[in-house]
C-alpha cells in the first residue's frame, strides 16, 4: 500500500471508529436495569467490540484489504450480537423486566408500543429491537474502522517504498508487522472512541436517541485528532 | 453519572500537577540517556520513571473528580493509548534519531496530541472541566515516556526494540491500569491528592516489578538490567507500601479486619 493512501485510510478509519460509539447502546445504569443499553459505559464497550473485530481482521491480513475491513466489522459485529443477546437473557429471565426503550413510543421496526412495559422512574431496559439493530451498525462500522486503521499500519510497515528507504521496516517480519499494527490500530480505536464518550455523557440508546443530533461535534473532534496521530505515524515511519 | 456544573471542594495545599509533569519529564530525560549510557544502570532509570505515573495518575485524578462522563477507566485507557501509540510508532524512526532524540519525540508529540484532543473536547464538546487540555497532555505525555524507558530497558537501550514486539500488549495495559487504578482505588468522599498519588508510587513500582520479572524471564530481553529493575522495583514497593499505609491509618478512624469488631455484642 502506498504510504499516503494507507495514513489517509488510518485517518478515516479513525473517524469511523468516533461514528461507531454513537450506535452502540450502552448505559452505566443499566447496570441497574434503569436505561436502555449494555451495562457499561459507550467507550468501553466499543473498545470490547473494535478489539473483537482486530482478532477477526488479524487473522484474514494477508488476504487483501476489503477482505480484512469485512472481517473485521463481522467479528465486532458478532462480539456485539453474543453481548446484546445474552444481556437480554439476563434482563428478561434474570431481573423480570421486557426490553423496552424510552425514547420513542413505538419501536420503529416492530412498531411493538414501548411505554406500557417501562418500570416506573427508569428510562428502559435491556435492548429492544431497534437499538439492537442499531448495536449491530454501530459494531459494523467500529470494526471496520479499526481494521481499516489496522490494514492501513500493516500496509504501510509491508509497503516496497517504505521497505527501500527504512533499515529498521525493512528487518521486521510479517508477525511483528501484524503485532504492532494491530498495536497501534488498538490505540488509534482508543483514542478516537473515548472523544464521543464526552459526548455522550455516559449513556446513549444508539442511534434512536436524541444525542445523536451531537453526531458533527464527535466528527470534528475525531477527525482533528485522527489526522494529527495519522501524520505522526506518517513521518515516524516514512519521513525520520 | 452525570457531570456536575460547579467544580468539587479541592484543598488548597495540592501539589498542581503541571509541576509533577516537569518534574516527570525531567526525570525521565534524564534517566534515558542514563540507560543510553550504560544498559546495566537501568534500576536507576527505573526510579527516575517512577514520578510519571505519579503525574499521569494526578491527571486522572483531575479530570475525574469533575465527573467526566465517561468513566476512570476510559481516560485511563484513552491517555496510555495516545502516549503506547506514539511510542510503537516512534520505534520505525531512523537509528540515529531514534537513540539521541526518541525521549523528546515522544514527549513532545504526545503532549501534542493530548492537548489537541483535550482542547477539542474543551472548545468543540464544551466540557465544563477547567483546564482539561493540561491535564489531558499531562497523562499522554506521562503514559508516553513510561512506556518508551520500559521498552528501552527492556532491550538493553534500544538496540533490538522490535524483537520485543510480543511484550507491547502487556506494557500497554500495564501501564494504563497503574495510571487509572491510583484515583478509582482511592474513590470517595475522604480523597486527597497526597493518598492518591502515594498509592500512585505504589503502582508504579509494582508494575516495573512485573516488567522486571518479564525481562528476567524472555530469552530476547537482557538479564542483568532486568534483574537491577526487578530488585530495585521490589525494594521501592515495600517502602512505598508502608508510607501509603502509615498515610492510610493517618486518614481514616480506625482499621478493623473481617468479623465483628471487638467490644461489640454479637
Amino acid at each position: 500500500m502506498d504510504p499516503i493512501t494507507a495514513m489517509i485510510g488510518i485517518i478515516i478509519g479513525g473517524v469511523i471508529v468516533g461514528i461507531c460509539v454513537h450506535f452502540i447502546p450502552a448505559s452505566a445504569v443499566g447496570a441497574m436495569s434503569a436505561s436502555t443499553g449494555i451495562a457499561t459505559g459507550p467507550s468501553m464497550l466499543s473498545t470490547g467490540c473494535g478489539l473483537a473485530g482486530l482478532y477477526a481482521a488479524g487473522f484474514s491480513i494477508t488476504l487483501g484489504l476489503p477482505i480484512t475491513v469485512v472481517s473485521g466489522a463481522l467479528g465486532s459485529a458478532l462480539m456485539i450480537i453474543c453481548t446484546m443477546l445474552l444481556a437480554n437473557v439476563i434482563c428478561a429471565f434474570g431481573t423480570g423486566v421486557a426490553p423496552v426503550a424510552g425514547t420513542y413510543d413505538k419501536d420503529p421496526i416492530t412498531g411493538w408500543r414501548q411505554k406500557p412495559f417501562m418500570s416506573p422512574g427508569t428510562d428502559g431496559h435491556s435492548m429492544p429491537t431497534a437499538t439492537a439493530v442499531s448495536g449491530i451498525i454501530g459494531a459494523l462500522l467500529g470494526g471496520a474502522g479499526g481494521s481499516l486503521v489496522f490494514a492501513s499500519v500493516y500496509g504501510m510497515l509491508t509497503s516496497p517504498a517504505v521497505v527501500a528507504i527504512s533499515p529498521k521496516v525493512a528487518a521486521i517480519s510479517p508477525a511483528t508487522a501484524i503485532t504492532i499494527a494491530g498495536m497501534i490500530a488498538a490505540g488509534v480505536f482508543l483514542l478516537n472512541c473515548v472523544l464521543p464518550a464526552y459526548v455522550l455523557v455516559g449513556k446513549t440508546e444508539g442511534m434512536t436517541d436524541p444525542k445523536m443530533k451531537k453526531l458533527p461535534k464527535t466528527l470534528i473532534s475525531c477527525t482533528v485528532a485522527s489526522v494529527f496521530i495519522g501524520i505522526f505515524i506518517y513521518i515516524a515511519v516514512v519521513v525520520i | 453519572m452525570t457531570m456536575q456544573a460547579e467544580p468539587p471542594a479541592v484543598e488548597k495545599k495540592e501539589i498542581p500537577n503541571i509541576k509533577l509533569y516537569i518534574v516527570a519529564m525531567i526525570t525521565g530525560i534524564i534517566g534515558y540517556y542514563i540507560l543510553l549510557a550504560n544498559p546495566n544502570l537501568a534500576f536507576i532509570s527505573i526510579i527516575l520513571v517512577w514520578p510519571a505515573i505519579v503525574a499521569g495518575a494526578g491527571g486522572v485524578e483531575h479530570l475525574c473528580r469533575y465527573g467526566l462522563g465517561t468513566g476512570t477507566s476510559s481516560i485511563g485507557y484513552w491517555g496510555t493509548a495516545v502516549g503506547a501509540t506514539v511510542v510503537f510508532a516512534t520505534i520505525f524512526v531512523s537509528s540515529q534519531v531514534f537513540n539521541l532524540y526518541s525521549p523528546f519525540i515522544v514527549i513532545i508529540v504526545g503532549t501534542v496530541i493530548g492537548y489537541i484532543v483535550g482542547f477539542c473536547a474543551e472548545k468543540i464538546i464544551n466540557m465544563k472541566i477547567p483546564q482539561q487540555a493540561q491535564q489531558s497532555f499531562i497523562i499522554t505525555g506521562s503514559a508516553a515516556i513510561f512506556i518508551l524507558i520500559v521498552l528501552e530497558v527492556l532491550s538493553a537501550g534500544g538496540v533490538n526494540t522490535t524483537a520485543l514486539y510480543y511484550t507491547f500488549p502487556v506494557i500497554y495495559i500495564g501501564t494504563a491500569l497503574v495510571i487509572l487504578h491510583p484515583y478509582n482505588g482511592n474513590l470517595g468522599a475522604g480523597e486527597n491528592q497526597t493518598r492518591t498519588l502515594m498509592l500512585a508510587l505504589c503502582e508504579a513500582a509494582l508494575i516495573t516489578t512485573v516488567f522486571g520479572i518479564i525481562g528476567v524471564l524472555l530469552p530476547n530481553a537482557s538479564f542483568i538490567p532486568a534483574l537491577g529493575v526487578l530488585i530495585i522495583s521490589l525494594i521501592g514497593f515495600v517502602i512505598f507500601v508502608r508510607m501509603w499505609w502509615k498515610k492510610v491509618k493517618e486518614d481514616t478512624y480506625d482499621v478493623v479486619w473481617t468479623g465483628y469488631p471487638a467490644g461489640v455484642e454479637h
